[in-house]
């Protein structure tokens, strides 16, 4: 049997993925964003009402560590800035 | 108190501030102040050009930011060092992007919403439909500007008024 990756996010097996549309058809299709279905636009807009309850300081903190794995990737990749 | 070396954003915030001068937050750290968690390898300020030599002085000899090279020169962005961190500051009246649209510091700066934090006074980030067309300058199409777009569009929805 294969040993699951913690690094990657779980796939659900076939029928279940079905499943899971079939329950919730409005998942699938199309938000007002032009490319974005409507179950990922409310994961997106989850996200943002999480993130924006978050006080300045944390975010800057937030945002200070991935800046610094960022950093560390790039050394890793030899890459540059990203611009503006 | 943040230990950590790097760019201060509170402490130049509270400095722009106090002087009255026009800026704004661009870049990542702007889509990040409007609540969105993306992120970038540096932070982004426009910052009105008459300000830049004293701006630049401070930086440099109240916060012990490192200018690049050349930033005496009449360049129109100057990248300023903290530590392992990058500031680059665009100084500029105005941006045009890649689709054709300018955008004026001083009506960014009315536009503009502010993140709360009372210690400086509030953070200044162009409003979203700003930082959309900031967020086109590059003269390619780039996937991490075309998912801050995306992002910024559902921010946009979620204050939109519900239909009935």
């Amino acid at each position: 049997m294969p040993v699951p990756d913690p690094t990657r996010p779980p796939i659900l097996p076939e029928p279940f993925a079905d499943e899971a549309l079939r329950a919730d058809p409005a998942g699938a299709a199309a938000s007002p964003i032009l490319g974005v279905s409507q179950a990922e636009l409310e994961e997106i807009q989850a996200n943002i009402r999480w993130f924006s309850a978050l006080t300045l300081d944390e975010k800057l903190a937030i945002s200070r560590r991935a800046r610094a794995w960022a950093r560390e990737a790039m050394r890793a990749t030899r890459g540059g800035g990203d611009g503006p | 108190m943040d230990p950590e070396p790097g760019v201060d954003l509170r402490a130049i915030a509270t400095a722009l501030n106090a002087w009255g001068v026009r800026y704004v937050v661009i870049g990542g750290q702007a889509v990040l102040l409007h609540g969105i968690p993306l992120h970038s390898f540096d932070i982004d300020l426009w910052i009105d050009p008459a300000a830049r030599g004293p701006v630049l002085a401070w930086l440099q000899d109240e916060l012990g930011l490192e200018l690049s090279a050349g930033a005496d020169e009449p360049k129109p962005m100057v990248s300023v060092y903290a530590g392992p961190e990058r500031l680059d500051i665009f100084f500029v009246n105005a941006m045009t992007n890649r689709e054709g649209v300018t955008l004026r510091l001083g009506e960014v700066v009315a536009r503009a919403e502010h993140h709360p934090d009372a210690a400086s006074g509030g953070i200044p980030i162009p409003a979203i439909d700003d930082l959309i067309a900031l967020k086109r300058m590059s003269a390619a199409v780039r996937f991490k500007d075309e998912e801050a777009i995306r992002q910024l569009e559902a921010k946009k929805l979620m204050r939109a008024p519900k239909a009935t």
